[in-house]
């Protein structure tokens, strides 16, 4: 049988490292993608009860936009990259080469671009992850919601409660000089991931 | 239109928690639900209303020592029989369902039809009891926030991007007024 997870096992300093460059990675493709220099300005690793988990992105009734992936492959997780509406709106702006506020909705081809976003930020960070884990980590297709924090974080969590009823986040802030593209970047993953990086990555 | 009196008190069900309540002033919800369930269960006569915050439907599978009503099936019964306890009696319970969304749209590549099972699993477990529903406002792919009035029970729903509404209840007073020997 397969040993319950334990975010216990994966010692907090390896596991930190590996995250932190992670998202270096990540920030630094999205970077590259809306051309513009991105700082992380906060990186934080908790452990927290499921009922809690709505407070990560601004409570649950919070409405915001959010690129959701699935991670697949040898351990199994969410990615979740949060900004509040206008700023995703602003996003499209910048990548379509609209003005500054003429997105107000977002139709298939702002979605698109919103999905590639996410697409390329869940890449690098598990590109990263697997090249000094050596476990395979597959993105799923991005997947674009506007609603309320609370109803989609209910997708991870939802998953992650058939196990246990706390989870280990992985919350980066991160910013440009002019915040029009600052958002969070969430990584939920299962007790199936932590297991995973316990046997692989020490 | 829904009235909030400034006097009002709030408890928010969490993530896997039941409340029961027959305060005047307590409103109970459940905020940002997507897939969740928010089970809404009241006994009109004694003015007791329960309200659960399903996230999962069945328990089977679950160690003992994680068996909670974050369950459809442990939800069900356990807030029953807190109302019960707590002065309802079970044959004049009705029950509102709200929830169960489908955040994730089939062919995304990421099958999540939880909020569909949950849905079915709330319904079944109620079937189970004996309890009727008298109203849902379920499915769907949008956000809700439900509020539940402990004094009336009455129970409103916010959809994400659209105005509250009071669930239907003419079929609570069609119910009601016909009596409630025939359960």
């Amino acid at each position: 049988m397969k040993k319950r997870p334990s975010t216990e096992e994966v010692e907090p300093s390896r596991w930190a490292e590996l995250v932190a460059k992670g998202t270096l990675n990540a920030v630094n493709g999205l970077s590259q993608m809306v051309g513009r220099k991105l700082e992380i300005r906060a990186l934080d690793l908790r452990r927290i009860p499921t009922s809690e988990a709505a407070n990560l992105v601004g409570g649950a009734t919070n409405e915001v936009a959010a690129i959701y992936l699935g991670i697949s492959g040898g351990a199994t997780g969410h990615i979740m990259l949060v900004y509040p509406t206008e700023v995703a709106f602003g996003v499209v702006d910048m990548l379509m080469g609209y003005e500054a506020g003429e997105t107000q909705e977002l139709g298939e081809m702002e979605t698109s671009a919103l999905a590639e976003v996410g697409n390329v930020t869940g890449s690098f960070f598990l590109n990263s992850l697997g090249n000094d884990t050596g476990i395979l980590l597959h993105p799923s297709p991005p997947v674009v919601m506007l609603d309320m924090a609370g109803a989609i974080l209910d997708v991870a969590i939802s998953d992650i409660m058939q196990e246990r009823d706390e989870i280990f986040a992985m919350e980066a802030l991160f910013t440009a000089s002019d915040r029009s593209v600052s958002g969070t970047l969430l990584v939920l993953p299962t007790g199936d991931f932590m297991d995973s990086m316990s046997e692989y990555s020490l | 239109m829904s009235a909030q009196a400034s006097s009002e008190v709030t408890t928010v069900v969490g993530l896997g928690e039941i409340c029961v309540s027959s305060a005047l002033d307590e409103v109970l919800m459940c905020l940002g639900i997507g897939s969740c369930i928010a089970l809404c269960v009241y006994d009109p006569i004694a003015k007791i209303s329960g309200m659960a915050h399903i996230v999962l439907p069945h328990s089977n599978g679950a160690r003992p020592a994680e068996i909670s009503p974050k369950y459809a099936d442990v939800a069900v019964p356990l807030l029953l029989q807190e109302m019960c306890e707590q002065g309802a009696i079970k044959f004049r319970l009705v029950a509102m369902i709200a929830g169960g969304a489908q955040m994730i749209m089939p062919g995304s590549g990421i099958n999540f039809n939880t909020g569909q099972r949950n849905a079915e699993a709330v319904m079944a477990a109620l079937e189970r009891e004996k309890v009727p529903v008298l109203a849902t406002e379920i499915g769907g792919s949008k956000g809700r926030t439900v509020r539940m009035l402990a004094w009336t029970g009455k129970v409103f729903v916010r959809t994400s991007g659209a105005k509250e509404k009071e669930l239907e209840l003419e079929a609570l007073r069609r119910e009601y007024g016909k009596g409630n020997d025939s359960r």
